[in-house]
């Protein structure tokens, strides 16, 4: 379990290998892309002006029960507050410029480098959308299974540079996993996750249930309730701390 | 945006991975005889153990399997426990590292029960000094104290272990599991001290007039921080701070010290350092810190070093993740005066891999005795014969490069414990540490 993750990524280059020569037989990744985002009402989630989300965050083998909000804003700001019990708050977020992070850990931190470019790329709403714009390159490289769901494996390329993989179902078009590789202060930690349980809020829908597989652990992330605001009178709150860093 | 969660879970699981304090061990006398099918089955699952959790998989891959071939032939005529000893000795020492060890069936039952946890404590503490134990600290009021216990005394028995037999067992051991196992002896001796609130310990004493005594102590409830992190018991953290004044009001020393790496002392280990900062140099006391969720010391670290630097690097068979500091604000930034840090053998895990970091970068002078050489995620497996096979599932380096695992943080100056400095209160390593800051001071 613990070399699941980077095993599957990887795993990724000879799989882009060995299907080369199928690669006629695998659908356009513009077209699954295109697929998935009309499937979950990407249209709808672009329109939104605001998004709360909150839930719970498991990880059974650890004994840790968390719970999480996140408020998105447009055009592309976001905060998330996750709090842990004997942790406290871990708190990341984006006000359009400055990326941070704060937790008990390791203290207040502005983001930098590959950091910095993931949480600018995945603030902005059309990165759940899956907007094209927002990549320079998307292939299809494998007709593969992730979790017990076979799906047709994407990679994307961002216009940071970063590439992560989308896991498409050929029967529903949804999303039903992806592998990145995620970048910390302690170095890069390749991420398998798994979704499942969409549902609808409003006029789109997220997975509800999350699991995702790192450093031989697992997490399920759980989403309670989405609301959908109009934006008026809400805003990103830059912790004082952080605020500090950014005057020094 | 789901990801930004798991960075942090997975900084949280490193911790506690690199965590966990020692095991309690001695050496026993074993069993002479053995089943031969027994030592098949014991050297097959230690074999196997390796294979799949050792982080050197080149090594694995070029020379388990060899290894495995020439020796197992040997298992198979095995029916001593010497023979399997030896056997298991030869296989082992194909591992070019010092924390791949037995535990004796006959003693592997304690580590697996008794752990006294609970958040009781007796207010005293000790320590091995030579071949026996000493009292180390007493907390005023505590029931120890009542009782009429002090720094300095000889301490024959904790309940029912008689301390000199067990540091004995633990001499008898060869070198490179010595460190650890002291260690470890430490811990054993100092759980049944802190039971759970309400619960009895009885100890047997011997005094500095030479006069021998008993008491029976009842737990108090431990001050401090109560908190439940994941499947860890609940856990007192205490931070302590103080000021050594001179003159009236000029700080010439302070001293933080905590007992254990919990990030919900963070807030409060941050108020400490900001409260010492116009102090002539800092003492960060990790005496009796076992340990606690890892990435602390890149939080704690930051309020002492000025850019971004690594205090090690741990190796998984996955992954190499650095320890790298955060820089924090004390003032302007960070603190910038002397730091020296206190170990002792059960200092442990997190607290290594800071002690061992800052010294290694140059930030700070240790000061003490030998940690407990657990710096390691180390897993215990039983096997077949009834021993526990103790392994580390990953690497950690310092800065340099250089193994705590095994060795221990090596204090850049040694004060010994004494009978005669703890019968008179007196904290040689911390006096030592403020006379170093002082030193600095006075030569700028």
């Amino acid at each position: 379990m613990r070399s699941s993750g980077i095993r599957l990524v990887t795993a990724l280059g000879l799989a882009a290998a060995s299907v080369a020569g199928a690669q006629q037989s695998l659908p356009p990744a513009a077209g699954l892309v295109a697929k998935y985002s009309q499937t979950i009402g990407g249209a709808a989630l672009l329109k939104a002006q605001q998004v709360t989300t909150k839930g719970g965050l498991n990880m059974a083998a650890a004994g840790i029960n968390a719970t999480f909000e996140l408020l998105q804003l447009a055009p592309n700001k976001m905060q998330m507050t996750t709090t842990i019990p004997g942790v406290g708050a871990i708190r990341v977020g984006f006000d359009g410029t400055t990326g941070w992070s704060m937790d008990p850990m390791q203290g207040p931190r502005l983001l930098t480098g590959k950091e910095l470019d993931e949480i600018k790329e995945e603030a902005d709403p059309r990165a759940s959308a899956r907007s094209p714009e927002l990549f320079t390159a998307m292939q299809t490289v494998a007709d593969t299974t992730m979790g017990t769901e076979r799906c047709y494996l994407v990679k994307l390329t961002w216009k940071s540079g970063r590439e992560t993989y989308d896991c498409y179902s050929p029967t529903t078009g949804l999303m039903v996993g992806s592998k990145s590789v995620q970048a910390t202060p302690m170095g890069d930690i390749p991420v398998a996750t798994i979704y499942s349980d969409y549902k609808k809020f409003g006029d789109f829908m997220v997975p509800t249930v999350t699991t995702q597989s790192m450093m031989g652990q697992q997490q399920v992330m759980t989403i309670s309730s989405v609301e959908v605001g109009t934006g008026a009178g809400a805003t990103i709150v830059m912790p004082p701390e952080i605020q500090a860093l950014v005057k020094k | 945006m789901k990801k930004k969660i798991s960075k942090f879970i997975g900084a949280l699981v490193l911790g506690g991975c690199a965590s966990a304090p020692p095991s309690t061990r001695v050496s026993d006398v074993p069993p002479q005889r053995l089943e031969t099918s027994v030592a098949v089955a014991t050297f097959d699952s230690v074999w196997s153990i390796v294979r799949q959790t050792y982080v050197d998989t080149a090594f694995v891959s070029s020379k388990w399997n060899s290894v495995h071939a020439s020796l197992r032939p040997r298992a198979q005529t095995i029916t001593t426990r010497a023979g399997l000893d030896s056997l298991l000795g030869d296989m082992l020492g194909e591992i070019h590292d010092s924390h791949f060890y037995l535990i004796p069936a006959s003693v592997a039952s304690e580590v697996k029960s008794d752990d006294s946890g609970g958040n009781g404590t007796t207010g005293m503490s000790v320590r091995i000094v030579g071949e026996g134990a000493l009292v180390w600290r007493v907390e005023n009021g505590s029931p120890a104290a009542l009782a009429g216990i002090h720094p300095g005394q000889s301490v024959q028995r904790v309940n029912d272990r008689i301390v000199r037999e067990s540091v004995k067992k633990v001499m008898s051991l060869a070198e490179a599991p010595r460190q650890r196992a002291l260690s470890d002896l430490d811990f054993k001796l100092n759980g049944p001290l802190s039971p759970p609130a309400g619960d009895s310990v009885h100890v047997s004493l011997v005094g500095i007039d030479g006069k021998s005594f008993e008491r029976t102590l009842v737990a108090i409830p431990k001050k401090g921080t109560i908190s439940k992190f994941g499947n860890l018991p609940p856990i007192a953290g205490v931070v302590t701070v103080d000021r050594r004044l001179v003159g009236g009001a000029h700080c010439n020393a302070g001293v933080v010290g905590f007992n254990i790496w919990l990030p919900i002392l963070a807030p409060e280990l941050e108020r400490a350092v900001k409260n010492l900062a116009d102090c002539d140099g800092i003492v960060i006391d990790l005496r009796g810190n076992p340990g606690g969720v890892g990435a602390m010391v890149m939080g704690f670290g930051g309020f002492f070093v000025p850019s971004t630097v690594s205090l090690g690097t741990m190796r998984t068979r996955d992954l190499t993740l650095n320890f790298a500091i955060n820089p924090r604000q004390v003032g302007a930034g960070p603190y910038s005066g002397p730091v020296a840090i206190l170990v002792d053998a059960m200092s442990a895990s997190t607290s290594e891999i800071f002690a061992t970091g800052m010294q290694r970068i140059g930030r700070a002078r240790v000061f003490g005795q030998r940690s407990a050489a657990a710096a390691l995620p180390a897993l215990m497996n039983g096997l077949p014969s009834g021993d526990v096979f103790v392994h580390a599932v990953a690497d950690f380096t310092d800065p340099r490069g250089g193994r705590i695992e095994g060795a221990g943080v090596v204090p850049d100056e040694i004060v010994p414990l004494t009978e005669a400095d703890l019968s008179k209160n007196i904290d040689a390593p911390l006096e030592a540490a403020v006379k170093w800051i002082q030193s600095l001071r006075h030569s700028s």
